[in-house]
């Protein structure tokens, strides 16, 4: 038999946030995003098992959707996938359709539609760990009796968690049976949770306690308020040490590794000024962005975010987006890409398409090297109150003015566009959960996997060729100033230098925005491989504090707030809006508003300093 | 030495441009490099040749970037990836008739 006939082809289907990625990262030993909040999955993601049999399966990890009735673009790759309508994809051999245990009076009903497409299925009870806890009892012959369907336990975020279910999917699976179900479907929902489920209460008595609190409208804003501004102070206050010794370590090491290339001058300014400067001085970042996202991955597994949403919705709302924009809004804190990507689950698409167009003034987590260069090079590391890190607040205020100016954005194309309508918030509430360590270390470590492959692929790339093109041609015979002027970069760097002058901008600047096109953080270290070619032997930091004006660096920062975006953001922006119109709009807008932020910036703080 | 430094360098600078090339525009990279793997493998080439040809045709697409083709390997989201098109929805809009006085 050949391995296509013999591989059954899964989905796994079920409401948003019932555990279906865990599942698959179980199964399939897959590193999937998993958080606890609805709208994680928006695109159609496969991998491969094996049963203990020898028996092959590959699983199509779907988008949660409520309905087969698909409301927005992720629940209509859902829908199409399940019916076989998918374009160049069969339908599935057999659908897993995943419920959340704790919550059956909503998924169940998703369940009974499903079953309706007669295909052979089994209904995994995730989650059945909580359920227990809560001290729901659920009779699970009868509920298979009822429902004429295989029905199976797992705990997908537990070692082994699935292994009944891998011994079910190992049989046969039966023909789903001939049900005559009514139009009602919660009806029939009710009747199979009282004659199967027992379950003392609809929610958990902590939940609604923590909700009480986090979700008043005073109380719950200000201890948003308080949270964020909490992880910006350990963004600086806790990585400082660590900075210092990768610093110092890559200061160790280029100067063992040029002492070894001293009679190779070209390589050696290549690796020194170029690898070891430039690569260097993106990779000491690396502990505020692991800070960063510790805090990010926390709070996404504790199932606080979408109640940061629900809190925010008013606000939005008058921005004209609604609290559904929160989580891809959110998503872009890490990177514009999967936020864009996570609009799929909004379901108006003028509201689907204000999110993308405004989902590059979020902070990026490529921006971070920027401002913390910045910042440690021009704000004096003291206390405000004896409480809180000045670096710490300036670094929140630049994150701050990042969101306040998406929601201005928002509320300016609000008032353009000609559909007027609002759009209320339904948005369902998971049960908080205390984020589990080994989680959030497997979450860090591919953060870190990604922002060190990341240094060791464009960025090295990206910096070598700076270095190459700021060394050649080099000076010509008598020439006074320093090599790099006379380079092809030197030469670029001065003819720019015409258009950003009056933004405070030195030709070392303009050099270094070329390359942070394709990736942000490269304009840090370009800045180090221009200035080390240059002749400076300081380290980049103390370099800019001592040869740029402050009103250069807030101009700076300014810019950064804006900046255009990276060449894989206008890549999306053009799949998901399928327009180049959006992406010149984008563009252009972000780069006008970076061009008078950054003049302004540079221009008050000339005049206040003089 | 002297010798050996350029060739040093004028590898390394190479490798970067082309790296550089692949991450910054994925699509026509594809295209220049199947069309040099097809010129390189056609029969009448060297085994030699031929041999790179085929080292060098491109493996069936690869999301990237979230299937972007970019690879902007920032998100994390691209780890199991699927060898079929990308699943893109596109916006959509039904635009209301303007109101007329």
């Amino acid at each position: 038999m050949s391995e296509s006939v013999a591989t059954l082809r899964l989905a796994l289907v079920g409401n948003p946030n019932c555990g279906k990625t865990a599942l698959f990262n179980q199964l399939t030993g897959g590193r999937q995003k998993v958080a606890n909040y609805a709208g994680v999955t928006v695109e159609r993601k496969e991998g491969r098992f094996s049963a203990p049999s020898g028996r092959s399966f590959q699983l199509l990890d779907l988008p949660g959707a409520y309905s087969l009735e698909a409301a927005s673009p992720d629940e209509v790759i859902t829908r199409d996938v399940c019916l076989g309508h998918f374009p160049g994809e069969t339908a599935p051999d057999a659908i897993v359709c995943v419920a959340d245990a704790t919550n059956l009076r909503l998924h169940l009903r998703f369940v009974l539609e499903v079953r309706r497409l007669g295909r052979p299925m089994v209904l995994a009870l995730n989650m059945m760990d909580a359920a227990r806890r809560r001290g729901i009892r659920i009779d699970v012959p009868k509920l298979e009796a009822a429902l004429g369907i295989p029905v199976v336990e797992t705990v997908a975020v537990q070692r082994g968690g699935a292994a009944d279910l891998i011994a079910r999917l190992d049989r046969e699976l039966p023909a789903v049976a001939e049900f005559k179900s009514g139009n009602d479907l919660h009806a029939e929902v009710r009747a199979m949770l009282a004659d199967a489920v027992s379950m003392p209460r609809r929610t958990a008595e902590i939940d609604d306690a923590i909700d009480r609190i986090v979700l008043h409208p005073m109380l719950g804003l200000g201890l948003l308020a308080v949270i964020m501004f909490l992880i910006f102070q350990a963004v600086f206050s806790w990585a400082a040490p660590l900075m210092e010794g990768i610093e110092a370590g890559v200061a160790f090491v280029g100067a063992w590794v040029g002492t070894g290339l001293a009679s190779m001058p070209m390589l050696r300014s290549l690796v020194v000024d170029g690898i070891f400067a430039g690569v260097g001085g993106v990779l000491v970042f690396l502990p505020q962005i692991l800070i960063l996202f510790l805090f990010i991955l926390a709070l996404e597994e504790s199932g606080y975010l979408p109640r940061a949403a629900f809190l925010l919705d008013r606000l939005m709302l008058k921005a004209g987006l609604t609290g559904r924009s929160f989580i891809p809004l959110l998503s872009s804190f890490a990177c514009a890409i999967p936020g864009i990507m996570a609009t799929r689950s909004i379901q108006d698409p003028r509201d689907r398409l204000t999110t993308i167009l405004i989902a590059p003034l979020m902070t990026c987590s490529a921006r971070l090297p920027v401002y913390a260069l910045l910042i440690a090079a021009f704000i004096p590391d003291r206390s405000i109150a004896g409480i809180f890190n000045l670096q710490g607040v300036v670094l929140f205020t630049l994150y701050v003015a990042g969101i306040v100016s998406a929601l201005g954005v928002a509320w300016v194309i609000k008032l353009l566009r000609r559909d007027k309508s609002e759009h209320a918030l339904l948005m369902e509430l998971p049960s908080y959960r205390i984020p589990h360590p080994r989680d959030i270390a497997i979450g860090l470590w591919e953060r870190a996997n990604i922002f060190l492959k990341r240094v060791g692929g464009i960025i090295l790339s990206l910096t070598i060729i700076l270095w190459f093109l700021s060394s050649f041609p080099g000076a010509p015979e008598g020439a006074t100033e320093p090599a790099i002027n006379y380079s092809f970069a030197g030469t670029l760097g001065h003819w720019l230098h015409a258009v950003f002058a009056p933004i405070g901008f030195n030709w070392q600047i303009c050099i270094a925005l070329v390359p942070g096109i394709a990736a942000r953080e490269v304009a840090v270290s370009s800045l180090a491989t221009v200035y080390a070619l240059s002749g400076h032997e300081e380290g980049l930091q103390a370099i800019v504090a001592s040869q740029w004006s402050l009103a250069t660096a807030l101009s700076l920062l300014a810019w950064y707030v804006f900046a255009p975006m990276c060449l894989s953001t206008l890549a999306t922006v053009r799949r998901e809006t399928n327009s180049w119109r959006q992406v010149w709009i984008m563009t252009g807008y972000l780069f006008a508003l970076a061009y008078v932020a950054s003049l302004l910036t540079y221009q008050i703080a000339r005049a206040v300093s003089a | 030495m002297q010798g050996l430094q350029t060739v040093l360098v004028a590898a390394i600078v190479s490798i970067s441009a082309v790296l550089a090339m692949r991450h910054v525009a994925p699509g026509p990279f594809r295209l220049w490099q199947s069309t040099l793997a097809r010129m390189l493998g056609r029969p009448q080439r060297s085994f030699f040749l031929r041999a790179i040809g085929r080292w060098l045709q491109p493996l069936e697409a690869k999301q990237g970037g979230c299937g972007t083709g970019l690879g902007c390997s920032s998100c994390g989201g691209c780890g199991t990836t699927s060898a079929k098109p990308v699943d893109a929805i596109p916006l959509k809009f039904r635009v209301p008739p303007l109101k007329r006085s």
